[in-house]
C-alpha cells in the first residue's frame, strides 16, 4: 500500500525524471534493435535509421506515457482553468450575475430555513419534548383549544387536583421587568412566575439549590426566587454561596433558592423566577394561567387528552343544566402552544424564499443555455479541429465548477452573516427565543440544488453537441436543432419564472397594501414630540395606593418644572400598546354576562397631553380621588359597541375588579388605537378598542397591586420646544423622588408605535426584496433571451425591412414576443394569486385577498419591466442598415 | 501478421504480464518474447509497449528495477508483483472463455443454429 502511494506521488510530481528516465529505456530499446539488425547482416548505418524508423515517434511515446500517468488531466485541468477565469473575466455580466444568483439563493435560502427550523421544527430544548403540551379548556364556540391554551385559577386548580396521570404545573406566560437592588446597583431585570414542579416538569434540574415547592406556590407564600444562569454569573458574580441569601426585588427581601444551569432557555427568556401563588380571586379570575403538562413516556398525548376530556370543567354560569355544548378539557402538545402565531408568517417567508430559489435556479439554468448558444459556433470549430468531445466537455466542467465555487463561497459567507441578522430580525419582531444555528443539512441542500441546477443544464448541450455533429452545428450556424430546442427550453423557462415572480409579487404587494393601511390609521391622539419612560411599581414600596399617588404627584410636579416641558401626565399603557382586559356589566345585564373591555388608568391632564378630543361630558380633575364617588371616561368605541351609539353619559357600569361598586360614565372622548391582544382580539393587529379610563386616585390597593405585576405604567411628557436634554432632566427630576426606581423604558412615543408595526414592516419589507430580487432575476432572462431572438432573426428582419417594412415594425415583431412571454406568464401568475391571497389571509388587514389594486399594480410593473427588456435589445435591429445584413447573408 | 491496433483493447496488457511471468526482463526483451512466443505471428509496434509498461506499473501489477542487461548496459527491468500474477490467472481465465466463445460461435454449422 505505501509503495502504491510512493509510487503514485512519484508519477505525479517526479515528471522530469520520469520523463529522462523514459528517454533513457528507449534509447536503450533501439540501441538493442539496432544491434539485433546488424547481427542479422545489416549495414550499421542503415540498422539505425531502419530500428529509428520501426520505434516510431519518441515524443509520442512520451506524451502517450504521459496521458497513461494521469498528467494529462492534470495539465488539462490547469489549461481549462485558466480558460475558466479567462472567460469569466471576459463576460464580466454573464459571471457576476451567475455567481451572485447562486450566492444570494444558497445563502438566503439557507439562512431563512435556519430560522424557521430552529423555530418550528427543531425539538425544545427539554428532555422528551413530545411528552409535553398545555392543557386547556376547548371554546365550545370554535371547537378546539384557543391559540393562547390559557385558563382561568379555578380551572388550574380542576387539572392540579384530578389530573394525577400527569406531571402537570401553572405558570404565567407573561413575562414583567421588575426591579431589583443588590448593594451594588438597582437593576430592571425581566421576572416570570412558575408554579412548583414548573422545572421538574420540564425536566430541568437546577444547577444549584432546588426549585419551588408547594408550600411556598400558594397565595401569600414566603417570597424566593430562582436566578437564571446569566443573572447569577453576571449580577452575582457565579456567587457559589448565593443559596439563601436575602436579594431586594420587587421592594421586598426574597430568599434565593436556585440557580438554572447555563443554557436554560424557556419560551419568555426571564432573568429570573418567582412563585407563581395561584389564585380563583383577582388574577385568577382571568384566564392568565398556563398549565404545562408531561405525559409519562408509557402514555401518548392522544390517551392523555382522553383521560383529560373525562374531568368535569369548573361549571360555568350555568351551562351544565342548559345543555349548551359543553367544554371539555384537551392538551395541545407544548411546540404547537408555543408557536401558534408563528407557523403561518414563518411558512410565507419560507415560502417566499423557496421561490425565489426556483427563479433562481430557472435563471441559472437560462443563463447556462444562453451561454451555450453563444459559444455554440467555437465549440463546433473546436471539435472540428480535433477537440474530443470529452476535453470540450471537460472544459466546460471545470468552468461550471469555478463559477460553481466562487458562488458557493460567496454564498456561505452570505448565509453566515445572513442567519445571524435574521435571528435578530425575528426575535425582535416574532418574539422567538430559540437559538437559531446555521443549518448543515439546509447548506448542503441548498448547495447541492444550486449545484444539480447548474450542472445539469450546464452539460446538458454537451450532450446535445454529441449527437447533434460537428458538421451540423458548424453549417447551421445559429439556426442549429440544438439551438431551437435550447431556445425553446429557455422560454419555458421564462415563463414559468415570470409566472412564480407575479405570485411573489402579489403576496409582497398585499402585505405592503395591508402596511399602508396600518401605517394610515388615525392613531387619535397627537404622536409628534411626546417622550414617555416606564417604571415598575410591582414594588413593595408601592403597594399602598396613596404611595402611588404621591409617587404620580411629585414626580409629574417636578417634571412639569423641567424647562421645556409642555405637560405630562402617568397612564397605564400607552396607545399602541395592549391594555389591561376588564369584564364589565351594565344595569339589567344577566347574571354571568361579561362585556370585555380594556381599561387604563390615568392622572388628570393625560388627554389634553397626548390631545385626545374630549367630545362629551369632562375628564379627570383632582377632585376625582380615593373616597369620591368612582368616575370613568368612556371611548367612542365604547359608546358604539355597548350603548349603541347613544348618550352613555350618566350610564353606570360595574366590574368584579373594580369592586362590584357602580361606577359612572361621566365623559366621552375620541378613539386611540390599542394593540389587539388575550381577550379583546380585533381583525387588525391594531384597532380602536372599547375602553374606559379610569382615574389612578380612586384606584383601590388590591387592583394596583394586581395590575402593576402585569403592567409597568408609562410616564408621558410632551415637550414644547425641542431641548437637547430632555429626557434626561426629565429623569433627573424623577430620581429626585425616589432614587432607587430604576429607568424601565424610556422611548419616544413614535418609537412605540413604530414597534407596534415592526412585524408587519419586517413581514413586508422582506418579501419586497425577496420578489424584487426575482423580478430582476427575471428581467435577465427575458433580456437574453429577446437579445438571442434579435441574433437569431437579424436576417429574416434585414429581408423584411428590404422589402418595405419599416424598421419600427422590425423592431416591434422582434420585441413583442418578450412581452407576449411574460404576458403568458403574469396570465398563469395571475391564477396563483388566488391560493395565495386565501394563504395569506390572516396576515393582511384592510385588503381583500384577492385584492385588484394590488393585482393591477403588480401587473403593471411587470409589463414596463417586460417591455424594458424586450425592446432595447430589439431596438438594435432597427438602427441596423438592412442592405449590410444581406450582404452578410 | 497482425499488428498492435488490430489486437482486442486490453490484450496487450495480458500480453506483457505473460511475458513477464516467464521472469524478469526490460522493455525490449518482452518485445522479443511475445514475438518470439506467437511464432512471429505478432509484430508489435515498438514504442506502444512503453506506455503500457508504465500503465501496469502505475496500477502495481508489475515493478521496475534498474539493472545491467546481457550486454552490459544499463536497463529497466521489469517483474511481475503478486497483484499482477493474480491479474494474470484472471486475464488467462477471460481470454480462453472467449476464445472457446467465439470459436464456438465461429464454428457453429447451419443445423445447430
Amino acid at each position: 500500500m505505501f509503495r502504491r502511494v510512493r509510487q503514485l506521488l512519484r508519477f505525479l510530481f517526479r515528471s522530469s525524471r520520469v520523463r529522462a528516465e523514459l528517454d533513457e529505456e528507449m534509447s536503450f530499446h533501439i540501441q538493442c534493435l539496432t544491434d539485433d539488425l546488424i547481427r542479422g547482416g545489416m549495414e550499421p548505418r542503415a540498422a539505425r535509421k531502419e530500428a529509428a524508423l520501426r520505434f516510431g515517434s519518441r515524443e509520442r511515446v512520451q506524451s502517450k506515457t504521459r496521458e497513461v500517468r494521469g498528467m494529462a488531466l492534470v495539465d488539462e485541468t490547469a489549461r481549462n482553468l485558466r480558460f475558466a477565469v479567462r472567460g469569466m473575466v471576459r463576460n464580466p455580466l454573464f459571471s457576476s450575475t451567475f455567481v451572485l444568483t447562486l450566492a444570494l439563493c444558497i445563502g438566503l435560502g439557507t439562512a431563512v430555513f435556519s430560522v424557521v427550523d430552529a423555530v418550528l421544527w427543531r425539538a425544545l430544548p427539554f428532555p422528551n419534548p413530545d411528552q409535553l403540551a398545555h392543557a386547556a379548556l376547548y371554546d365550545p364556540a370554535v371547537g378546539k383549544i384557543p391559540g393562547n391554551t390559557a385558563v382561568d385559577g379555578r380551572t388550574w386548580e380542576r387539572i392540579r387536583d384530578e389530573g394525577g396521570f400527569v406531571d402537570r404545573a401553572a405558570y404565567s406566560r407573561m413575562v414583567a421587568g421588575v426591579n431589583l437592588s443588590t448593594d451594588q446597583a438597582a437593576a430592571f431585570v425581566d421576572q416570570q412566575r412558575v408554579g412548583a414542579a414548573y422545572f421538574r416538569t420540564l425536566g430541568v434540574v437546577p444547577r444549584l439549590g432546588r426549585e419551588f415547592d408547594s408550600a411556598e406556590d400558594i397565595p401569600g407564600g414566603p417570597p424566593v426566587a430562582i436566578l437564571s444562569h446569566d443573572l447569577w454569573s453576571g449580577t452575582f458574580l457565579r456567587d457559589p454561596d448565593v443559596i439563601g441569601q436575602t436579594i431586594r426585588l420587587k421592594g421586598e427581601a426574597h430568599t434565593v433558592v436556585g440557580v438554572m444551569p447555563e443554557g436554560f432557555q424557556s419560551p419568555g427568556e426571564a432573568d429570573l423566577w418567582t412563585p407563581l401563588q395561584p389564585t380563583t380571586g383577582g388574577e385568577g379570575v382571568g384566564t392568565n394561567y398556563a398549565v404545562l403538562v408531561r405525559v409519562p413516556d408509557e402514555m401518548t398525548l392522544e390517551e392523555a387528552d382522553a383521560r383529560l376530556a373525562t374531568i368535569l370543567p369548573p361549571s360555568m354560569g350555568g351551562s351544565e343544566e342548559d345543555g349548551a355544548p359543553q367544554r371539555r378539557f384537551g392538551l395541545v402538545a407544548l411546540d404547537a402552544a408555543t408557536t401558534a402565531g408563528l407557523r403561518l408568517p414563518l411558512m410565507v417567508l419560507l415560502g417566499a424564499i423557496g421561490l425565489m430559489l426556483v427563479v433562481g435556479c430557472a435563471n441559472l439554468a437560462g443563463l447556462q443555455i444562453a451561454r451555450f448558444l453563444a459559444r455554440r459556433g467555437e465549440m463546433a470549430t473546436r471539435q472540428a479541429l480535433g477537440s474530443g468531445t470529452g476535453a470540450l466537455a471537460r472544459q466546460m466542467v471545470v468552468e461550471n465548477v469555478v463559477l460553481g465555487l466562487l458562488g458557493g463561497v460567496i454564498g456561505v459567507a452570505i448565509c453566515f452573516f445572513a442567519v445571524e441578522g435574521l435571528e435578530a430580525l425575528v426575535r425582535s419582531y416574532f418574539h422567538t427565543w430559540q437559538e437559531v444555528r446555521l443549518d448543515a443539512r439546509a447548506l448542503m441542500a441548498a448547495l447541492g440544488l444550486t449545484a444539480v441546477a447548474t450542472t445539469l443544464f450546464g452539460l446538458a448541450p454537451i450532450l446535445q453537441l454529441r449527437k447533434a455533429g460537428v458538421a451540423q452545428a458548424l453549417v447551421s450556424g445559429t439556426r442549429g436543432v440544438v439551438g431551437k430546442e435550447g431556445h425553446l427550453l429557455r422560454k419555458f423557462l421564462l415563463v414559468g419564472e415570470v409566472t412564480v415572480v407575479t405570485a411573489l409579487l402579489f403576496a409582497a404587494g398585499l402585505l405592503l397594501r395591508s402596511y399602508g393601511h396600518l401605517e394610515g390609521l388615525n392613531p387619535g391622539f397627537e404622536s409628534e414630540g411626546v417622550l414617555t419612560f416606564q417604571f415598575s411599581l410591582d414594588d413593595a414600596r408601592y403597594a399602598e395606593s396613596a404611595e402611588v399617588q404621591r409617587l404620580f404627584q411629585e414626580t409629574l410636579t417636578r417634571i412639569r418644572d423641567v424647562p421645556g416641558v409642555a405637560s405630562a401626565s402617568v397612564a397605564l399603557t400607552l396607545p399602541y400598546e395592549r391594555p389591561l382586559n376588564l369584564p364589565i356589566r351594565r344595569p339589567g345585564d344577566e347574571e354571568g354576562t361579561n362585556r370585555l373591555i380594556n381599561a387604563v388608568y390615568v392622572t388628570p391632564g393625560f388627554f389634553e397631553t397626548l390631545g385626545i378630543p374630549v367630545l362629551r361630558g369632562r375628564t379627570f380633575d383632582e377632585g376625582d380621588r380615593s373616597g369620591t364617588p368612582l368616575v370613568v371616561v368612556a371611548n367612542q368605541s365604547l359608546v358604539e359597541t355597548h350603548y349603541d351609539g347613544e348618550d352613555a353619559l350618566g350610564e353606570q357600569i360595574r366590574s368584579g375588579l373594580l369592586g362590584e361598586e357602580p361606577i359612572e360614565i361621566v365623559g366621552v372622548v375620541g378613539n386611540v388605537l390599542h394593540r389587539a391582544g388575550w381577550g379583546l382580539t380585533g381583525t387588525a393587529p391594531l384597532w380602536e378598542t372599547p375602553t374606559i379610563y379610569l382615574s389612578s386616585a380612586q384606584a383601590s390597593d388590591d387592583f394596583l397591586q394586581l395590575i402593576h405585576v402585569w403592567f409597568s405604567p408609562s410616564w408621558i411628557v410632551r415637550g414644547s420646544a425641542s431641548h437637547p436634554d430632555l429626557a434626561g432632566r426629565v429623569a433627573q427630576a424623577v430620581r429626585e423622588v425616589d432614587v432607587e426606581l430604576p429607568v424601565a423604558r424610556l422611548a419616544s412615543l413614535k418609537e412605540i408605535m413604530d414597534e407596534a408595526f415592526a412585524r408587519e414592516r419586517f413581514q413586508a419589507a422582506f418579501l419586497l426584496v425577496v420578489s424584487a430580487f426575482a423580478l430582476i432575476l427575471a428581467g435577465i432572462g427575458l433580456y437574453g433571451i429577446v437579445a438571442h431572438e434579435v441574433l437569431e432573426r437579424r436576417a429574416e428582419m434585414g429581408l423584411r425591412m428590404a422589402l418595405g417594412a419599416t424598421p419600427g415594425k422590425a423592431v416591434w415583431v422582434t420585441g413583442v414576443s418578450g412581452v407576449i412571454l411574460t404576458g403568458v406568464g403574469l396570465a398563469l401568475g395571475g391564477a396563483l394569486a388566488i391560493p395565495t391571497g386565501r394563504v395569506m389571509v390572516g396576515m393582511i388587514y384592510g385588503v381583500r385577498p384577492f385584492d385588484p389594486v394590488t393585482l393591477a399594480g403588480l401587473a403593471g410593473v411587470l409589463l414596463i419591466l417586460a417591455v424594458l427588456a424586450s425592446f432595447i435589445p430589439a431596438a438594435k435591429i432597427g438602427r441596423t442598415d438592412p442592405a449590410e445584413i444581406l450582404r452578410e447573408g | 501478421m497482425l499488428m498492435t491496433k488490430e489486437l482486442l483493447p486490453g490484450t496487450l496488457d495480458m500480453l506483457i504480464l505473460k511475458a513477464l511471468s516467464l521472469g524478469p526482463t526490460h522493455g525490449y526483451g518482452v518485445l522479443l518474447r511475445i514475438e518470439e512466443t506467437s511464432k512471429r505471428l505478432l509484430a508489435l509496434e515498438q514504442g506502444s509497449l512503453y506506455p503500457a509498461l508504465n500503465r501496469l506499473e502505475g496500477r502495481g501489477l508489475i515493478e521496475a528495477e534498474w539493472g545491467t542487461s546481457s550486454n552490459n548496459r544499463r536497463a529497466k527491468f521489469y517483474s511481475l508483483t503478486p497483484a499482477g500474477s493474480k491479474r494474470l490467472v484472471g486475464e488467462s481465465d477471460r481470454w480462453e472463455r472467449m476464445v472457446e466463445a467465439v470459436a464456438n460461435v465461429m464454428g457453429a454449422r447451419p443445423e445447430e443454429a
